[in-house]
C-alpha cells in the first residue's frame, strides 16, 4: 500500500520535472546562459533598455491594469446581487457567469468579431435602427477591443470570488449599522466594502495575472504591433524571427511578473480564508433580500448587459454560421453552406483539413483527460490524505505541483520547442508535445476539483466504513470513488474543454500538417473567412457543451457532502 | 470480562493517554471527561483506528490489538454520525452485513428488524439528508449494530442534538444496550448523561483515569478533587485531619475558615493527613443568626440564583467560595439577600475526606 503510493507519486512527479520543471528550465537557461554556457545578464539587459521591448513590456501591465479595472466594475454588482437578492434569473445569471470559464479564447475573439465587427451584428442593427452609412462602433483592432473582451472574459471571476465572501458576511451587520445611525451608503462603505476588499484585491490581481498572459485576444483584436503584449512578442520571436534568446529572455521577464502576481494573489486569499469565528457560515435564505421597485430596474439593466456581452457573441457564432453571402459584399441567407465548405477543399473535394482537425482536437483532448485525470487523483490523495508526514516535504511538492498554473502555456509551448530534441521523437509533426502540453496546463485543474470534495470527505466515513468490515480497498471503492465521481467528472470535463479550446501551447508546437480546432479557427479568421469560421466555431462550441453534459450525467449522483 | 485494556497508551506531540479500562459483559461504561481529556484517543485506539504505543486489548478473552480495524467487529456511533451520504437508509444499514456470509434475504430482515429496534420502520428508502438529526443518530445507532458487533463504542452520540431530544435518546440507547446486552463504552463530557445511562463511569482528565466505579459511588464518594469538581456543585475545604478513629469518627482542622469540621470515618485516614472536606451544594443549611460549634462556619452572600425548585447561593467564607442549595420551601419566608451574613451548616453524615 505505501509502496503503491510512492510509487505513483513518484511517477506523477517524474512526469512534471520532465514535461514542466525541464522545460520552463531551459527556457530560463536561454535568458540566463550565454552561447558559451557563462551565466549573463546581457540578454535580459537587452531587452531592457530596448525602448522596443520596454513598449510591450509597458502596454501589457497597462491592458492588464484597463482590463482588471473594467472587469472588477462589472463583477461588482454582479456579486451583490448573488449574494444579497433573490431575483428571477439569478440562475441564468450564475450560468451565464460560468460560461467565460470554459470558453476557449479564439471562440471568444471570433464571437467579438461577429457580434461587435465593424459589419457585426451590433453595427448593422444600428445602421438598419438609425438609418446610417457607417458603422458607428469601431472597436475591432484596437485597445478598446482587447479591454472589452478581457472584461467580458474575466468579471465572472471577479464576481464569483466577491460573491464567495459577501455571502458570508451577515446581513445583521449592516442591520446593527443601521441600528446605529449609518445610512445605506455608510454602512456600505464602513462596515460592508473594508470587509470585501480582499475579495476584490485577490479577484483583482488573479485578473490581472490573467490579462497579463493573455494570448489570442490580443493576437486577432489586438491586430498589429502597435498592441503587442509580452506573450505575443514571445510567440513572434519564436516563431516567425526565430530568436529563441530574446524570447527565453521576455518569458524570463513574464516568469517575474507572474509569479510576482501570484504572490500577492496568495497573500490576499489567505486573509480571504479568515478562522471561521470571525465569519459566520452563509445564512442562504436568510441573507437574501427581496429585491424592490429600484432593485428590479437595476437588475433588469444588469442582465441585459450580461446577456449582451456573454451571449451575444455566442449566439452571434451561431446565428452566422447558418448563413452564407450571396456575393462578396453582398447580404447573406439562411444556408449551410458554411458547414458543406468545412469539409470540401477549394476544387470542391471532400477536404480533409478541418475533419483532421476536429479528429486532431478530439484525441487530444481525450488524451488529455485520461493523463491529467490519474495524475490530478494522485495529486489531490497526496496532498489531502498527507502520504508524507513531513510537513515541508508536502507544502514543497503542493508548490511545484501548482507552479503550471502561474507559468502561461506560450512559455510552456516555447520551453518544448527548445528541448524538441531530447524529448520522445514525436514523428516530427509535434502531436505527442500537444498532448503532454495540454495535460501539464490541465492537470491543475483536476487537482483543484478532486482535492476541493475529497477535504470534504469527514475521515469519520471512512472509520465508520472500516469499522463495519471494509478493507481499506473497499472503503475506497463504496465510499470514496462513489462520493469524488462528480469531482473527478467535473475536473475530465475541464480538462477536455481546456485541450480542445487551446490555442497558445499548440500554436507553438503544431508542426507540418498537424491541425487543430482553435488552430484552423485562427487560420480561417486571419484570412476572413467568418462564415466557415463560425460553422468550425459552433462545432466547438457544442463539443465543449456536450463535454460538460456528458460529464454531469456520468457524475450525477453527486450528493451533498456533508 | 467484556473489555479489558491494559496499560493501553498512545503519545502525541505533546499529549499523552494512557488508560486501564474494564467493561464487563453486557454492561455500559461510561468514559466521563472535559473535551481534550483523551477520551476520544482511548475509543479510537480501542477501534484501531489509532495505533497504541503500547499496551494491550482484550475482547471477550481474545487479544484484538493486532487485529486490523475491519475485523475487530466493533460497532461504532461517530459524534457526527458519519452516514454514508450518497447511500439511503437501507444501504447504510446494509453496509456493514454485506461483508458477511449472508443471504440477500437474511440481509434484508436484519435491516428491517434493526430498523424496528430504532423505531424507523419504513424510513429504507429515505435519504440521509431528509432525515432530522435525531433520525440520523438513530440510524447510525441502526447501522452499528446490524452486524452484530462483539462490542459497541458510542463518541459523544447525543452531542449535536438539542436537551429535550437528548434525554429522550439516551433512554432509548440504554433501552437497546439492555435489550441487547451489548457491552458498550460511551463517551461523553455530560455528567448528568453519565450518571444516568451508566453502570460504570470511569472518569478521565489529562489522558489519565481519575476515577472508575459505578454512578452512585463517583458522585458521592470521588477520590479526587477533579472528580468532585468535574461532576458539579461541590464545595471543598482545605484542612489537617486532628483524629481518626473509627468509633468517634474524624476531626479535620481547617484553616480556611478557621473551624472544626466531623466526618464520619474512612479507612487509611491518619491524624496529620492533609485532606479536602468535600459536601454538595445540596447539603448545606442556611441559618440567619450566627450558630457556633462544629460543621459551622459563617460567609457572606455574593449572589443569588433562582432555579424554580431551589435557589443557589453563592457565599464567601474567609474568603473561600461555598455553594448553597436551598429548597424553595425551606427559605421561601426568609431573605438572604446580597451581603447578609449568615452561617452555614453541613451535617457530617454528608461530608467526604478526599486526600490533598
Amino acid at each position: 500500500m505505501k509502496a503503491g503510493r510512492l510509487l505513483s507519486l513518484s511517477v506523477v512527479l517524474l512526469f512534471l520535472t520532465l514535461f514542466f520543471y525541464v522545460p520552463v528550465f531551459s527556457v530560463l537557461k536561454k535568458a540566463f546562459l550565454s552561447s558559451t554556457g557563462a551565466f549573463t545578464l546581457i540578454n535580459l539587459k537587452t531587452i531592457i533598455i530596448s525602448p522596443y521591448y520596454r513598449k510591450i513590456i509597458l502596454f501589457t501591465i497597462e491592458q492588464s491594469a484597463l482590463s482588471t479595472l473594467f472587469a472588477l466594475l462589472l463583477g461588482f454588482p454582479g456579486a451583490y446581487l448573488l449574494a444579497r437578492k433573490n431575483f428571477p434569473g439569478k440562475q441564468v445569471l450564475k450560468a451565464a457567469a460560468a460560461v467565460p470559464f470554459v470558453l476557449p479564447s479564439i471562440l471568444a475573439v471570433l464571437g467579438f468579431v461577429i457580434f461587435f465587427g465593424n459589419n457585426g451584428y451590433i453595427n448593422r442593427l444600428f445602421m438598419g435602427l438609425f438609418l446610417l452609412k457607417d458603422p458607428p462602433f469601431k472597436i475591432l483592432y484596437s485597445m478598446k477591443a482587447i479591454i472589452l473582451a478581457h472584461t467580458f472574459y474575466n468579471f465572472p471571476i471577479a464576481m464569483r470570488i466577491i460573491t464567495a465572501l459577501w455571502e458570508r458576511l451577515s446581513v445583521h451587520q449592516s442591520h446593527a449599522a443601521h441600528s446605529l445611525g449609518a445610512g445605506r451608503f455608510r454602512s456600505f462603505f464602513t462596515i460592508t466594502l473594508p470587509q470585501l476588499m480582499p475579495a476584490v484585491l485577490s479577484a483583482a490581481s488573479i485578473i490581472f495575472l490573467f490579462c497579463f498572459s493573455s494570448f489570442a485576444i490580443i493576437l486577432v483584436l489586438g491586430g498589429g504591433p502597435k498592441y503587442t503584449t509580452i506573450e505575443v512578442e514571445i510567440y513572434r520571436l519564436a516563431k516567425v524571427s526565430f530568436n529563441p534568446e530574446s524570447a527565453g529572455s521576455l518569458a524570463a521577464i513574464g516568469i517575474f511578473f507572474s509569479f510576482l502576481l501570484m504572490y500577492i494573489t496568495l497573500h490576499f486569499q489567505s486573509k480571504v480564508s479568515q478562522p471561521e469565528d470571525f465569519i459566520l457560515p452563509p445564512l442562504k435564505t436568510k441573507n437574501t433580500i427581496p429585491g424592490n421597485k429600484h432593485i428590479n430596474l437595476f437588475v433588469v439593466i444588469y442582465l441585459f448587459i450580461i446577456l449582451v456581452l456573454v451571449a451575444g457573441p455566442l449566439i452571434s457564432v451561431i446565428i452566422k454560421s447558418f448563413h452564407y453571402p450571396v456575393s462578396r459584399a453582398g447580404k447573406d441567407f439562411l444556408s449551410l453552406r458554411s458547414y458543406a465548405g468545412l469539409f470540401q477543399s477549394d476544387e470542391g473535394t471532400f477536404s480533409s483539413f478541418t475533419l483532421t482537425a476536429i479528429k486532431n482536437s478530439l484525441f487530444f483532448a481525450f488524451a488529455t483527460v485520461l493523463l491529467s485525470i490519474p495524475a490530478g487523483t494522485i495529486l489531490s490523495y497526496f496532498s489531502v490524505k498527507k502520504w508524507i508526514r513531513t510537513t515541508i516535504i508536502t507544502r514543497f511538492i503542493d508548490t511545484l505541483v501548482m507552479l503550471p498554473m502561474i507559468v502561461s502555456s506560450v512559455i510552456i509551448g516555447l520551453g518544448y520547442m527548445f528541448i524538441r530534441k531530447v524529448l520522445p521523437s514525436d514523428g516530427g509533426n509535434g502531436q505527442l508535445l500537444i498532448i503532454l502540453a495540454h495535460t501539464i496546463i490541465a492537470y491543475p485543474f483536476v487537482v483543484r476539483s478532486i482535492t476541493g470534495i475529497l477535504e470534504k470527505i469527514k475521515p469519520s466515513l471512512s472509520h465508520a466504513a472500516m469499522s463495519l468490515g471494509a478493507s481499506p480497498f473497499r472503503v475506497f471503492t463504496t465510499i470514496e470513488i462513489p462520493l469524488l465521481k462528480g469531482a473527478v467528472m467535473t475536473g475530465a470535463a475541464f480538462a477536455f474543454a481546456l485541450s480542445i479550446g487551446e490555442l497558445n501551447a499548440t500554436i507553438l508546437l503544431a508542426r507540418g500538417k498537424t491541425v487543430t480546432i482553435p488552430l484552423a479557427l485562427y487560420r480561417f479568421i486571419g484570412s476572413y473567412h467568418f462564415y466557415r469560421a463560425c460553422a468550425l466555431g459552433t462545432i466547438l462550441i457544442i463539443l465543449t457543451f456536450a463535454a460538460f453534459v456528458a460529464m454531469e450525467k456520468l457524475g450525477s449522483d453527486r450528493r451533498r457532502i456533508p | 470480562m467484556g473489555l479489558q485494556c491494559t496499560n493501553l497508551s498512545r503519545t502525541f506531540k505533546d499529549f499523552s493517554v494512557t488508560t486501564n479500562l474494564q467493561a464487563d459483559d453486557g454492561k455500559l461504561v461510561t468514559l466521563l471527561g472535559p473535551s481534550g481529556c483523551g477520551k476520544t484517543t482511548t475509543l479510537q485506539l480501542i477501534a484501531g483506528i489509532l495505533k497504541p504505543d503500547k499496551g494491550s486489548i482484550y475482547l471477550h478473552g481474545n487479544d484484538i490489538s493486532n487485529i486490523v480495524p475491519w475485523k475487530r467487529n466493533i460497532g461504532i456511533v461517530f459524534q457526527d454520525y458519519a452516514l454514508f451520504p450518497h447511500m439511503n437508509v437501507f444501504k447504510n444499514i446494509k453496509y456493514g452485513l454485506q461483508f458477511k456470509k449472508m443471504t440477500r434475504d437474511e440481509i434484508e430482515d436484519s435491516v428491517h428488524h434493526y430498523l424496528n429496534l430504532v423505531r424507523l420502520k419504513g424510513y429504507e428508502n429515505r435519504t440521509i439528508e431528509s432525515l432530522s438529526g435525531g433520525e440520523q443518530q438513530r440510524v447510525a445507532l441502526a447501522r452499528a449494530l446490524a452486524p452484530s458487533p462483539r462490542l459497541l463504542l458510542l463518541d459523544e452520540p447525543l452531542s449535536a442534538l438539542d436537551t429535550g431530544l437528548r434525554k429522550k435518546l439516551r433512554r432509548e440507547i440504554r433501552r437497546i444496550q439492555q435489550q441487547l446486552s451489548i457491552t458498550t463504552i460511551y463517551v461523553t463530557h455530560d455528567q448528568e448523561e453519565a450518571l444516568t445511562i451508566s453502570d460504570k463511569v470511569v472518569i478521565m482528565n489529562n489522558g489519565n483515569i481519575e476515577q472508575a466505579g459505578t454512578p452512585e459511588r463517583i458522585y458521592n464518594n470521588p477520590a479526587t478533587k477533579f472528580t468532585a469538581d468535574f461532576l458539579g456543585s461541590s464545595n471543598l475545604l482545605p484542612g489537617i485531619v486532628t483524629a481518626a478513629s473509627d468509633t468517634e469518627g474524624i476531626t479535620v482542622k481547617c484553616s480556611k475558615p478557621d473551624i472544626f469540621m466531623h466526618v464520619p470515618f474512612q479507612e487509611n485516614t491518619a491524624a496529620g493527613d492533609p485532606v479536602w472536606v468535600f459536601f454538595r451544594s445540596r447539603y448545606t443549611h442556611l441559618v440567619p443568626k450566627d450558630l457556633s460549634g462544629s460543621n459551622c462556619f459563617s460567609g457572606t452572600v455574593t449572589c443569588k440564583e433562582y432555579y424554580g425548585t431551589y435557589n443557589l447561593y453563592e457565599l464567601d467564607a474567609a474568603g473561600i467560595t461555598i455553594l448553597a442549595e436551598q429548597p424553595v420551601e425551606k427559605t421561601f419566608h426568609i431573605r438572604f439577600g446580597n451581603n447578609k451574613k449568615v452561617c452555614i451548616r453541613i451535617a457530617p453524615e454528608h461530608c467526604y475526606l478526599i486526600k490533598r
